[in-house]
């Protein structure tokens, strides 16, 4: 069997590789693993009572390998292994101990991920509609933007009573945060609500894009706000629930980048013992 | 979620209930027990059962303290209380219902196939022996 370089021990350090630990800190090297990345989310006693009864899990296993003529490393390893895949078994953890925790009133009543994602792209939503009433009641003095194409042709890209982009400072505020608020605020729905995150973003979307467009057609014959429905369809959907996923896939891989000490998934780790 | 996960949440309290009604047991021996008596059909992983336990807990259904024995590693001691007990009873008769409405339909529909010609029934997938 190879023998694998431990990079969690720094250079120079005497254990320098995975055949030098006895069972006790296989154990615990691999409850640091389990037990890392629920660091920000999982309060300590709770960690620790995790720890404790899963280093008895383990241990308990081992015993039984032993009992059947193992060596006490393989046995070790062999419990390690049986005991399952840290992922795994942290997101699994996840998912019960959130579905049990005592919540908020809008956690309870939706869910943690749908109540950040509420939070996150409602607050942004209503900062778009409150930019967007600003340059309704603030018309831009600045002239119509015709990306220098004649008058005529570009009315017949962009048709009456469409109004024309404008260069006023107001104008391009509203669409730059139109064009970066659901990068952000997908982005922090995946860094808070690690799970589900993009499923609760594209629940969330939809209902405010529904809204907004009930609203436009209700703010007709102003057009803007059909617009920004519009923009909520094919904008801040796909790239709200896309920037969820990655920024929840990112904290997710951050949190468990302890757990990959080999430089690979935890069952590379093992395979190496 | 996945209908495998809302099932499994289903059923997981009741079980452990009913594991723990033979008498106070850490968490491995439930998970051990779960795994004997299911012939290795259903298993917890520690991930899915200790949320759970402590879920129990909160809820007064179970009663845990810590226990170590001389020269050995502490464990969490698990045990059923009157208030579990009475839920276990209430689970015990829901799944008695859930799972005899099932058999009920079930049973319904081979009868219904009983009803028809033989000769269509031998063209039924079930008696070639294909499922």
């Amino acid at each position: 069997m190879g023998v694998a370089k431990l990079i969690s021990f720094p250079q120079g350090s005497r254990k320098h590789s995975a055949s030098d630990l006895e069972p006790e800190e296989m154990i615990a090297d691999y409850l640091d693993h389990l037990c890392a990345p629920l660091v920000p989310i999982v309060p300590y006693i709770e960690r620790t009572r995790l720890r404790d009864e899963a280093w008895f899990s383990i241990e308990q296993r081992m015993k039984a390998y032993i009992a059947d003529g193992f060596e006490p490393k393989v046995a070790t390893q062999m419990a390690i292994e049986k005991y399952g895949r840290t992922e795994k078994l942290i997101a699994d953890f996840l998912d019960e101990w959130a579905h049990y925790q005592p919540k908020g009133w809008l956690a309870r009543k939706i869910g943690v991920p749908h109540a950040y994602a509420t939070f996150f792209f409602g607050q942004a939503a209503l900062w778009a509609f409150l930019l967007l009433e600003l340059r309704i009641f603030f018309p831009s003095k600045a002239g119509a933007f015709a990306f220098g194409i004649p008058y005529g042709e570009l009315r017949q890209i962009i048709p009456q009573p469409i109004p024309l982009p404008d260069t006023g400072w107001l104008s391009v505020l509203f669409l730059g945060f139109v064009a970066l608020a659901p990068l952000i605020a997908g982005s922090l729905t995946g860094r808070f609500a690690v799970l589900h995150a993009a499923r609760a973003s594209y629940h969330v979307l939809v209902l405010l894009t529904l809204a907004s467009f009930a609203l436009g057609v209700a703010m007709l014959p102003a057009y803007e706000c059909l617009f920004l429905a519009v923009a909520l369809m094919f904008w801040w959907l796909p790239v709200g629930c896309l920037s969820a996923h990655v920024a929840a896939a990112l904290t997710w891989r951050r949190r468990c980048a302890y757990s990959f000490p080999f430089g690979g998934t935890h069952d590379k780790h093992i395979r190496l013992l | 979620m996945s209908n495998e996960k809302i099932l499994n949440r289903s059923y997981a309290v009741g079980m452990i209930l009913a594991i723990l009604k033979e008498g106070a047991k850490h968490g491995y021996s439930i998970s051990q027990e779960v795994e004997r008596l299911s012939g290795r059909r259903i298993s917890f992983n520690d991930g899915t059962l200790y949320p759970v336990l402590r879920a129990l807990e909160e809820e007064g259904l179970i009663e845990s303290r810590w226990e170590q024995p001389q020269g050995e590693r502490k464990r969490r001691i698990y045990e059923l209380n009157e208030k579990g007990l009475t839920e276990l009873e209430r689970q015990i008769g829901r799944w008695k219902e859930f799972s005899g409405a099932i058999d009920a339909v079930m049973l319904q529909g081979g009868q219904s196939f009983a009803s028809w010609p033989a000769w269509f029934r031998q063209l039924l997938p079930s008696s070639r022996g294909l499922v």
